[in-house]
């Protein structure tokens, strides 16, 4: 009874704001179409590599800190 | 309700009971909706943490700013990854279908792009107004009562548009377009509702991860505190000898 009446609220939500939802889902669109067409000009810049392992700043720091606490130094 | 649904004749308390039908149905639809998108936004919005967490781990993050700029930097990437595949079907397939139609198809290309829409069927739901219109003519017939426009039936009758031909090519070049089109189009949705997912927690985060707690620091931890500071640290006195020496040293070489 709880799980059906939940159920219920959340499909009364989800009448009431959907227009809201709709136009939120477009603006996250309008940014992922954006984000596309800024990562293929970074694609064609870095020579392929945007995106891929090597090309993440953080995740290069974070093999240098793991190499160097391996290797008995300090981070 | 209830008692005025037993005052009411027959066929008004069936369209009665064919609009709690739909209304029933409505909500079945959204909620089974939510609930779909919510549990996916769930289980997407926790893969944020897993490229979060060693960076927090390392204390490559240090305050809340910089994790929201962490968190983009890394979004940037997934978002293009995850999406590109479905951009580049949808320009490639948009460019064959205008080279189609400019060469096979002569040149029209809002046919091309509206005849998938004819192989939708159409849908009519029977009013009140129109039944009693059609059975009006028979002796002893007693209209049903309520609002014209209001549905008898939850069924509707279903035809095809009398305008579609499946003689044509272009129909198929279309649908095969359409098709196509709407799968690029399901994934952009998977990717941006997955992006939604993990900005919000990121927000969400960025506020809980560097929240410092009182009423959970316990007088042990103070005094562990309290003893680091005290402690005397031979490692810093000698450091600090070696920084004279070298400060000595060093204003020797300038003096010389």
């Amino acid at each position: 009874m709880e799980k059906a009446l939940k159920f219920f609220l959340k499909a009364f939500k989800a009448i009431i704001f959907s227009p809201f939802y709709i136009i939120y889902f477009a603006l996250y669109l309008v940014i992922n179409i954006v984000n596309y067409l800024i990562g293929e000009v970074r694609v064609i810049i870095s020579g392929f590599r945007f995106g891929s392992d090597n090309e993440n700043k953080y995740r290069r720091k974070i093999k240098r800190i793991v190499q160097s606490v391996q290797n008995g130094g300090d981070r | 309700m209830l008692f005025l649904l037993f005052r009411l004749d027959e066929r008004s308390r069936k369209v009665v009971l064919v609009l709690y039908a739909l209304f029933i149905l409505v909500l079945l639809i959204f909620g089974g909706i939510y609930v779909v998108i919510e549990k996916f936004m769930k289980k997407q919005a926790l893969k944020m943490d897993t490229y979060m967490y060693d960076l927090i781990k390392f204390k490559l993050v240090r305050n809340k700013n910089h994790f929201k700029s962490a968190v983009f930097y890394h979004e940037q990437r997934i978002l293009f990854n995850t999406s590109k595949w479905f951009f580049r079907i949808l320009i490639l397939f948009t460019g064959i279908a205008c080279i189609l139609t400019a060469l096979v198809f002569d040149k029209n290309f809002s046919r091309f792009f509206s005849e998938f829409f004819k192989l939708i069927p159409n849908f009519h739901w029977t009013t009140i107004k129109e039944t009693n219109e059609s059975l009006s003519h028979l002796e002893n017939y007693q209209p049903i009562i309520g609002p014209g426009w209001l549905p008898v039936s939850v069924i509707p009758n279903v035809s095809l548009n009398p305008n579609l031909n499946f003689d044509e090519p272009i129909l198929y070049c279309s649908t095969v377009y359409y098709i196509v089109a709407i799968a690029c189009f399901v994934g952009l949705t998977r990717s941006t509702i997955a992006f939604i997912a993990r900005v919000h927690r990121a927000f969400k985060m960025s506020n809980d991860v560097f929240q410092k707690d009182l009423s959970t620091l316990s007088p042990d931890d103070l005094s562990e505190f309290s003893n680091m500071i005290n402690s005397p640290l031979p490692n810093i006195n000698n450091n600090a000898g070696n920084n004279n020496n070298n400060d000595n040293s060093n204003q020797d070489n300038k003096d010389n």
